[in-house]
């Protein structure tokens, strides 16, 4: 009996192990702080190497004012899994395996990394990864750090729209 | 509920995100050919490919050693700028066209300086073959917008009597979120060649040796333009295809200036015309040819496997028509390692001009030529490929194959039909290669 | 010659149609962006074996670039 007990707790943990739910990723929660979210995969080269450049981010900036969050497009988790215990992200990663948050983002290149301001509006998309490129990302980080949070504008994620700018 | 109310949010947001862009290059794998750099390969840092064939012909023909070294710099990430070495060293003997007959010929070599002679009911086979061709190639590939590619190159490619220089362009775009890829490219070669002995007039008698030959001294030109039209596109994660069209016209010297045909008599033997040397004439090929060609590819990912299918047609203005059929199938083995069977199947018909033999009963034509790769027949290729890597990360390859070439043996007659006018013959082929 | 236009032609067209709703979206070319999926995998293997059979065949190329730039027997 015990051991059908350990046997049904161990198909289920298979199971729940297998079925990688997409996660989702709320912008909103991070209000009055700078969020870079990064979309990755295993296989993708210039991912690879945008790695220790988003650790360096993550160390430099005050984690009150700056979040590193990188979403995983890897189809099955485990490629994933070995990616990391060679790369070792010092951010959180949310797994996406079904490509729906790519899907909503309009995911078009890997990696693809959009940077938001305080108030919740995206304001850079970065395609593609190469170290030449640190620092415009750093620059486009800086320039959105100093910018002021607005209390009325975070109660909902404002877009930025070529009408609600002029 | 508000999660999914930031979603939507988000999605304009990155769709209006597009005007405000900080784009950079290196994006998504892409349909087109330059995925295949090495991603691992950091910008300025060179990559290294060399490889060595072992080419040979069985019954003595043709041996070939090739080595050939290729450096490629990674000038930025879509840019790339590599050399290509390529020595060919040449020995052995080739078909000259004569047939074999049941009494020994004689023949002039080329330089006209001596002969030499070849057996009754020996396939004749002119084996005073010996060269040495140094080719060098460079391109430069670099992107023209973030989803434009462009390329040009040249090549220069020298052995002892053969000149070629080309330049070439091409040109690919990305599109349909690089699922598709658009190609063109165009190439432009001039070749000079400066026979032994000089350019035979066409279809001159061999003359013994010590009275002049029928040739002219000073090179032979020819110019060559290749344009290539090719679509790729990616079908589901797992395969894409690739349709090329291409076209060719080259204009100036075709000839061969070292095959000959043989003036048979009625009797199926060569027409005894007083000379001591051996009844044959210089052949001559048309000098201007179009070849067309439709290519296609499919490609397809298998649970780490790869099944790589193509098939090509060609048709010229020559009445050669062809049909290729290659299959490679790549089986993953442990630790990266592969091993790949390979089969291809060739298929081509006569050209119009191409004669076994001429008839002194009949007038001489316009165009003939006895060149055994203008006749008929069907080819096989069996090879095998494994493919290792170093333990320092490096691939290593190494492929054997064989390859069998079947003519269609020609009409004969009289004494002729003892003889074999197209032998069958075979060649084996050992490739390494190594990428560091 | 006019065989090959009107095939040509009908690639194109099917080709051209068939594109659009072919295809993957970034995150799912894990498999396609592997090496040996490559279509110009090993460059000096394809010109190796081009130069073999330009030599030995009357066809040539096709795949990429026509072959030629020797006098080969």
């Amino acid at each position: 009996m015990k051991n059908y007990i350990f046997l049904l707790g161990f198909i289920l943990g298979l199971t729940l192990s297998n079925q990688v739910q997409s996660q989702s990723l709320d912008i909103n929660q991070y209000k009055g702080k700078v969020v870079y979210v990064d979309f990755w995969a295993s296989w993708c080269g210039p991912c690879m190497k945008s790695f220790p450049a988003m650790n360096q981010f993550v160390k430099q900036y005050d984690p009150e004012k700056f979040v590193l969050i990188a979403v995983n497009l890897d189809s099955d988790k485990a490629n994933a899994d070995k990616f990391l215990k060679q790369n070792p992200a010092n951010f959180p990663i949310i797994y996406d395996p079904k490509g729906e948050i790519a899907e909503q983002f309009q995911v078009k290149a890997m990696p693809s990394s959009y940077i938001f301001n305080k108030n919740g509006v995206a304001k850079y998309l970065h395609q593609g990864f190469r170290s030449k490129d640190i620092p415009e990302l750093e620059h486009q980080i800086n320039s959105l750090l100093s910018e002021q949070y607005s209390v009325s504008a975070s109660m909902e994620p404002k877009l930025e729209s070529k009408h609600e700018k002029n | 509920m508000k999660n999914l109310s930031i979603k939507t949010a988000l999605t304009s947001a990155a769709l209006t995100l597009i005007t405000n862009t900080a784009v950079a290059d290196e994006k998504n794998p892409k349909s087109s050919e330059k995925q295949s750099y090495n991603s691992e390969q950091e910008v300025g840092e060179w990559k290294f490919d060399a490889a060595f064939l072992f080419y040979g012909e069985d019954n003595s023909r043709i041996q070939a050693l090739e080595p050939v070294f290729s450096a490629t710099k990674l000038l930025d990430q879509d840019e790339t700028l590599s050399f290509k070495l390529t020595l060919d060293s040449l020995t052995g003997a080739s078909p000259s066209g004569a047939v074999a007959s049941n009494q020994v010929q004689t023949f002039t070599t080329p330089s006209g300086n001596a002969n030499y002679q070849v057996n009754a009911n020996t396939y004749p086979l002119d084996d005073t073959f010996l060269d040495t061709r140094v080719a060098l190639a460079t391109n430069w590939s670099f992107p023209i917008s973030n989803d434009t590619q462009a390329t040009i190159g040249g090549n220069i490619s020298k052995e002892y009597d053969y000149l070629s220089i080309s330049v070439n362009t091409n040109i690919s775009h990305d599109f349909n979120d690089n699922n598709s890829t658009v190609f063109a490219g165009l190439s432009f070669a001039s070749d000079s060649i400066d026979p032994v002995g000089g350019a035979p007039i066409a279809l001159a008698r061999m003359q013994p040796v010590g009275t002049t030959q029928a040739k002219i001294p000073g090179s032979q030109n020819k110019d060559t333009i290749d344009l290539l039209f090719g679509i790729t596109q990616v079908i589901d994660k797992n395969s894409l295809f690739q349709v090329n069209y291409s076209y060719s016209n080259s204009d100036g010297y075709h000839n061969d200036p070292y095959k000959v045909l043989s003036v048979l008599g009625a009797d199926g033997n060569y027409f005894d015309d007083g000379i001591s040397t051996a009844n044959v004439l210089f052949e001559n090929r048309p000098d201007k040819r179009t070849k067309h060609s439709l290519f296609s590819r499919y490609k397809h990912y298998l649970d780490g496997d790869v099944v790589d299918l193509s098939y090509r047609y060609m048709t010229d203005d020559w009445g050669i028509d062809s049909h290729t059929l290659d299959l490679r199938y790549r089986f993953a083995l442990s630790n990266d390692n592969y091993i790949q069977p390979h089969v291809r199947y060739y298929s081509q018909t006569e050209a119009d001009f191409y004669k076994a033999y001429l008839l002194q009963t009949n007038p001489t034509p316009t165009y003939a030529s006895a060149d055994y790769r203008l006749a008929e027949y069907d080819a096989i290729t069996l090879g095998v490929e494994y493919g290792w890597k170093s333990t320092g990360g490096n691939q290593w390859r190494a492929a054997l194959e064989y390859y069998t070439q079947s003519p269609t043996e020609p009409q004969k007659f009289g004494a002729l039909t003892e003889q074999t006018l197209l032998p069958e013959w075979n060649a084996v082929m050992l490739r390494i290669n190594y990428s560091f | 010659m006019k065989k090959i236009k009107v095939l040509f032609a009908a690639l194109l067209l099917v080709t051209g149609s068939g594109c659009s709703t072919m295809g993957v979206k970034p995150w799912e070319k894990e498999n396609l962006a592997k090496p040996e999926m490559a279509l110009n995998e090993q460059p000096l293997t394809d010109a190796l074996d081009d130069h073999i059979y330009f030599s030995k065949e009357a066809s040539s190329g096709g795949k990429s670039y026509a072959g030629g730039g020797c006098g080969c027997n």
